[in-house]
């Protein structure tokens, strides 16, 4: 920066050089800074300086540079303050002999910088000269270069700002996944214990089901085999009874009195018979149970047949096997179209039966009967529903609905109070429930639903 | 048959009433043959295997059978006596509370002969008893070795 360009090579040259030194700048104090010594130093200028309007609205100048032997102090007289307020104006370049405080030539050149209030850049000559048009020219280059300088810096601090807020936001965003994983892993983690814990639970309660079948299974046998016994023997007492009572009849009641006789007559004939035959009745009660117990456990054992069934003509066959009911009691049955379901047939046959059997029985005499079978169809199951208008069960009894052993209402039909159990156990190997609504006197509703996921073929044991 | 009052039937039945009814409605179908009444399924193997056990009693034999025995059960005795050439020849008829299908064709599978639920219903425990008499008294019983 010693040479002070004079021709136009060496302008060209001091030119590229400054081109060169700018583009290393990294912030806009430094371009003024490196500018000012620039114009003094390569282009001959005896002091240069910058000036803009500031936010109050004043010219405000700075960063002046001055040739060695020229004065250090600069005042801007109200001429050049106007000369800068007219080129900012009208973006077009000045040159002017300013008297104040000395005379001196100046050159008032606008560096129009994007987006920015521009900047007006002074190179000054201690003469009373006008400055000379290919000087202007190149002060005017000097200018240009500063404007690009100028625009590169702001667009190149808008792109560090751009790409800083951006890894801002990916670190933010990092961050947020970051912790949206650990949530998931730990959502997983939590998922999995509870599939774990799920799974210890249905194998226990596999093996509970498994412990009471196997519990109800040799009860059953180990509680019939008694009861042959007081069968059997009942059965052998009253047939000694018989011999006794004959012989007796034969040789000694003749050669009783006659309170004796009948005291004896009356033991035999009525008493003894009388005992044997409640021993007799209370066992076949047992064994009915027995039987129940064990049809029911059977039940629960039984492998199912899965296959697609018409649930149509399955309600129709049910309804021909109650005919005779039906048009004796003048039933109004209503069936509604029914879907094709998958689920074990002999299973849906006794569903369907015990539900139909049970409506028509438990009709109200009072009234005529009706009788309506709909369904329901949802994405995961499948609901059939048998609705009548019969004697309805009472709130105490409902508990006793699907009880075994338990019937409820009045006792005027008969059956053993195993039916409903049967239905419940059935429905639930169909991956379903059975629910019950009534209304004393209004009538009965029974809700049953099967799982739409049961594979044909397979069996769920 | 000439030789069916030779026969000794062997009664393996746990239950001292079982057994009394039994034999009671055979007696009743005029079975007259020798029964032998053991209460578990080791004396019956003992009895059969161990001629020192049989007390002078000689075979031919058939066997009335329970399944639910103490020590050793009816389907292993079962099992046994049809696993030994000496003793597969023995008729075996299983006699038993059990009704259910599968445990009637694991006995026919190990090799019983004739399989009778006992009923509880008397009357029907001493027809079946009673019929079970007349096909033994019919039966031809292989002779003993």
């Amino acid at each position: 920066m010693q040479q002070h360009a004079h021709n136009g090579h060496d302008y060209l040259e001091a030119f590229i050089n400054t081109a060169q030194y700018l583009a290393n700048l990294t912030t806009r104090q430094d371009v003024w800074d490196h500018l000012g010594k620039v114009l003094v130093n390569f282009f001959g200028a005896d002091f240069a300086g910058f000036a803009e309007t500031g936010s109050n609205g004043e010219i405000a100048d700075h960063h002046w540079t001055f040739a060695k032997d020229a004065s250090t102090e600069t005042v801007l007289s109200a001429e050049t303050r106007d000369t800068i307020s007219d080129v900012l104006k009208t973006g077009f370049l000045a040159s002017k002999i300013i008297q104040a405080p000395e005379p001196c030539s100046m050159a008032f050149l606008p560096v129009p910088l994007e987006n920015q209030a521009a900047t007006v850049m002074i190179a000054g000559h201690r003469r009373a000269d006008v400055i000379p048009r290919e000087r202007l020219n190149v002060y005017l280059a000097v200018a240009g270069l500063a404007s690009t300088t100028i625009t590169k810096l702001s667009s190149e601090l808008e792109l560090r700002k751009h790409r800083a807020h951006l890894e801002e936001l990916v670190r933010l965003r990092t961050h947020e996944l970051t912790e949206a994983n650990k949530g998931l892993e730990r959502e997983n983690a939590e998922r999995k214990r509870a599939e774990e814990q799920l799974k210890i639970y249905a194998a226990e309660l596999e093996e509970k089901n498994e412990e009471i079948q196997q519990f109800v299974y040799i009860v059953s046998h180990d509680l019939r085999a008694p009861l042959v016994n007081l069968k059997g023997f009942a059965s052998e007492l009253r047939f000694s009874l018989n011999v006794i009572y004959s012989a007796l009849n034969d040789a000694a009641l003749p050669h009783l009195d006659e309170t004796r006789k009948k005291e004896v007559t009356t033991a035999l004939q009525e008493d003894l018979p009388e005992a044997l035959g409640f021993i007799d009745s209370s066992v076949t009660r047992m064994d009915h149970f027995i039987n129940a117990l064990l049809k029911l456990s059977r039940l629960g054992r039984r492998e199912l047949d899965f296959e697609l069934l018409d649930m149509d003509s399955i309600v129709q066959a049910t309804l021909r096997s109650l005919t005779h009911q039906i048009e004796a009691r003048r039933i109004d049955v209503t069936v509604e179209p029914l879907p094709r379901v998958v689920a074990d047939r002999t299973s849906m046959e006794q569903i369907i039966g015990n539900l139909l059997n049970n409506a028509v029985i438990y009709l109200d005499p009072e009234r005529s009967g009706k009788i309506e079978i709909y369904s329901e169809h949802s994405h995961n199951q499948t609901t059939f529903c048998v609705r009548d208008n019969g004697r309805g069960i009472s709130k105490d009894d409902m508990p006793k609905v699907f009880a075994l052993f338990r019937r409820a209402g009045s006792q005027n039909v008969a059956g053993e109070g195993m039916g409903l159990s049967y239905v419940q156990t059935l429905v639930r190997r169909h991956g379903g429930q059975i629910r019950c609504e009534s209304d004393p006197g209004v009538g009965t509703t029974f809700a049953f639903h099967i799982s739409n996921h049961l594979k044909e073929e397979g069996s769920h044991a | 048959m000439p030789d069916s009052k030779e026969v000794t039937i062997l009664l393996v039945e746990d239950d001292p009433g079982h057994a009394r009814l039994i034999e009671k409605n055979l007696r009743r179908s005029n079975i007259t043959n020798e029964i032998v009444v053991l209460s578990d399924g080791q004396q019956a193997l003992d009895y059969i295997f161990d001629d020192s056990k049989r007390y002078g009693v000689s075979l031919p034999l058939l066997i009335l059978l329970d399944l639910n025995l103490p020590v050793i059960d009816g389907y292993q005795v079962l099992e046994r006596l049809k696993a030994d050439e000496r003793t597969k020849q023995i008729p075996i008829v299983v006699l038993t509370t059990t009704d259910d299908a599968r445990e009637v064709s694991r006995c026919y599978s190990l090799g019983c002969n004739v399989y009778v639920t006992k009923p509880v219903e008397y009357d029907e425990f001493s027809e079946a008893i009673r019929k079970l008499g007349l096909v033994l008294s019919i039966m031809t019983i292989p002779k003993g070795e």
